[in-house]
């Protein structure tokens, strides 16, 4: 995505997201550290003791605490931010629904990481795949460029007034947030008025309007309606995500769309990614298309809300499609971003196949030569007869 | 009642003084919104009067947010995040459905020491010539705290028969 030129900076992905929320300059972050997220919030609280930002930083005593200070300080009407991995995503896993719920709009990055056990700190998608029924918009960042630019969408997305959702931007662990890699920065003033003042709604700090935060559903129990509410919330994101994209693109010349397909066109067979795997599924996609296979690749940039007619276009006329996850959903039909697909693809005609793969748990490399062989599966399952097998296939596992 | 008894119903004690001063201003803040005539009595009347003379739970005016038809509303109309928008707007709607055991006040026990008043949590407890008299039935859950902060065990708790 990213062009090189003069103003191109070399930085980790961790440092994009720093600098995306210096100029963001929320009224508070809280947060705590965790491999491979901590250089963010190391480098943040810098900004906030060089007095390069305004922000309130709450050093909390762990994820759980920190999310919930974040909600505190949302509630009373700050933008907030903060940011996690993996273990530390998941001691925030009851509070997640509280944010949500309560609709603040919230921004946190997460750097992807595997959950334990056994004890892992490598790339994997299992922990925010694990939390895609919290109420959270997750937008899955490809490379620096994107996880920089993803932050400062998120900020407009999660305090739209159709929305009032908070939103989760998410970048490959290690893969991107510790390697370095090109990014283009707006200036401040122009990320600033990108961004706008945030005007929040009932916040608990105007006294002249008291209000009650997070109160007792009571007996007449109102869960239901509200529970509802939220979902309609969500379908909503979705035509805010892309209007929020294009006013961007504007902006920077980078246009994101709720889906990022490559070589769609006239593909029979296609591979459905999330996050930096993409790059090297492009490379191969180029590769396979001057052998004469007619190739393709679609990238999850919106997970949630699930973007159905987006997936359905760009999928269109494929005749199998393999989806790469990056997690597995255990005892499922396959990997949480399979499921959502083939379902998507249902009421498709003619209908494709959908096969699922697993690959990279745990940070385990994912080579030009994996996405190779499932594209061989997939070709082999377009010239075969009858329907393939649905059972996972595992890319660059040791076999015994 | 013994003399010692009158003695301090007759004396109020700092301490009731204090409250009786502060919650009819935390009242009428409340109500203020919607209704003028309480406040006009109150400022007429010593304070401990007044808050017999409206009594809590009564539904004389309507708050600005009006959530009377709450059970026919759809996701839409609710509040976001389920916030209440409003503050002491439960003067206007019952709260004390869910109690199983309710309060009985003896107010010849009572010395008028005012804990079951400072302890209750939904500010139930009725208090005339710095006594407590009764509770509100409107909004005491029957927790209970009341009798067993009450020093002299004039508060018991009996099975509260819903008909």
């Amino acid at each position: 995505m990213a062009t090189i030129d003069a103003h191109t900076l070399a930085v980790t992905g961790n440092e994009a997201v720093a600098e995306a929320m210096r100029q963001i300059d929320p009224d508070v972050v809280a947060a705590y550290p965790i491999t491979p997220q901590t250089e963010i919030v190391q480098i943040f609280a810098q900004f906030v003791a060089d007095g390069k930002v305004d922000t309130e930083f709450i050093t909390a005593e762990s994820e759980h605490s920190a999310l919930s200070a974040a909600i505190g300080a949302a509630a009373g009407g700050a933008r907030t931010m903060t940011a996690t991995s993996s273990q530390g995503f998941a001691l925030m896993w009851e509070v997640l629904y509280i944010a949500a719920s309560y609709r603040l709009p919230l921004v946190m990055t997460t750097v992807n990481r595997a959950l334990s056990g056994p004890i892992n700190i490598h790339c994997d998608h299992s922990d925010t795949m694990g939390g895609r029924d919290t109420g959270w918009v997750q937008l899955y960042g490809e490379d620096h460029q994107e996880a920089y630019d993803n932050c400062l969408q998120a900020v407009r997305i999660a305090e739209h007034d159709d929305v009032k959702l908070p939103v989760m931007g998410m970048l490959d662990g290690y893969v991107i947030s510790g390697a370095i890699g090109p990014l283009q920065m707006l200036t401040d003033d122009q990320a600033q008025a990108f961004i706008g003042p945030y005007r929040p709604v009932h916040p608990l700090l105007d006294t002249k309007h008291p209000v009650t935060v997070g109160p007792f559903d009571g007996l007449h129990g109102f869960y239901f309606e509200h529970k509802v509410s939220q979902n309609r919330a969500m379908d909503r994101a979705l035509g805010v995500i892309q209007e929020i994209a294009d006013e961007y693109a504007e902006l920077s010349g980078r246009s994101y769309g709720l889906v990022d397909d490559y070589r769609m066109d006239d593909a029979d067979i296609a591979i459905v990614v999330v996050g930096s795997t993409a790059g090297t599924t492009r490379m191969v996609v180029d590769q396979l298309r001057e052998g004469g296979v007619k190739a393709g690749m679609v990238r999850v940039r919106v997970f949630r809300p699930f973007p159905v007619k987006a997936f359905v276009e760009a999928l269109k006329g494929a005749k199998v499609v393999g989806v790469l996850d990056r997690a597995d959903s255990f005892g499922a039909q396959g990997g949480p971003v399979f499921l959502e697909v083939r379902a998507a693809l249902y009421d498709s005609d003619p209908r494709p196949q959908v096969l699922p793969f697993i690959y990279g748990l745990g940070g385990r490399d994912i080579f030009p030569d994996n996405i190779e062989q499932a594209f061989a599966a997939l070709q082999k399952a377009a010239k075969a007869k009858r329907r393939t097998s649905t059972e996972r296939r595992y890319l660059n596992l040791r076999e015994d | 009642m013994s003399a010692e008894e009158k003695a301090a119903a007759e004396k109020p004690a700092p301490a009731r003084k204090r409250a009786a001063a502060a919650k009819p201003a935390a009242r009428s803040k409340a109500g203020a919104k919607a209704s003028t005539k309480p406040a006009a009595a109150r400022t007429k009347a010593p304070a401990r009067k007044a808050r017999a003379a409206k009594p809590r739970g009564a539904k004389s005016a309507k708050p600005k947010w009006d959530i009377s038809d709450l059970d026919t509303w759809g996701p839409d109309r609710h509040e976001l995040g389920a916030t209440i928008p409003e503050a002491g707007n439960s003067v206007y709607n019952e709260t004390g459905g869910w109690r199983t055991f309710v309060p009985e006040i003896d107010s010849a026990k009572c010395d008028g020491c005012m804990l079951c008043y400072f302890y209750c949590p939904d500010a139930s407890i009725k208090i005339e010539g710095g006594k407590a008299v009764g509770v509100d039935l409107e909004h005491c859950k029957g927790c209970g705290i009341c009798a067993k902060e009450c020093p002299r065990d004039a508060i018991t708790m009996k099975l509260d028969e819903k008909e």
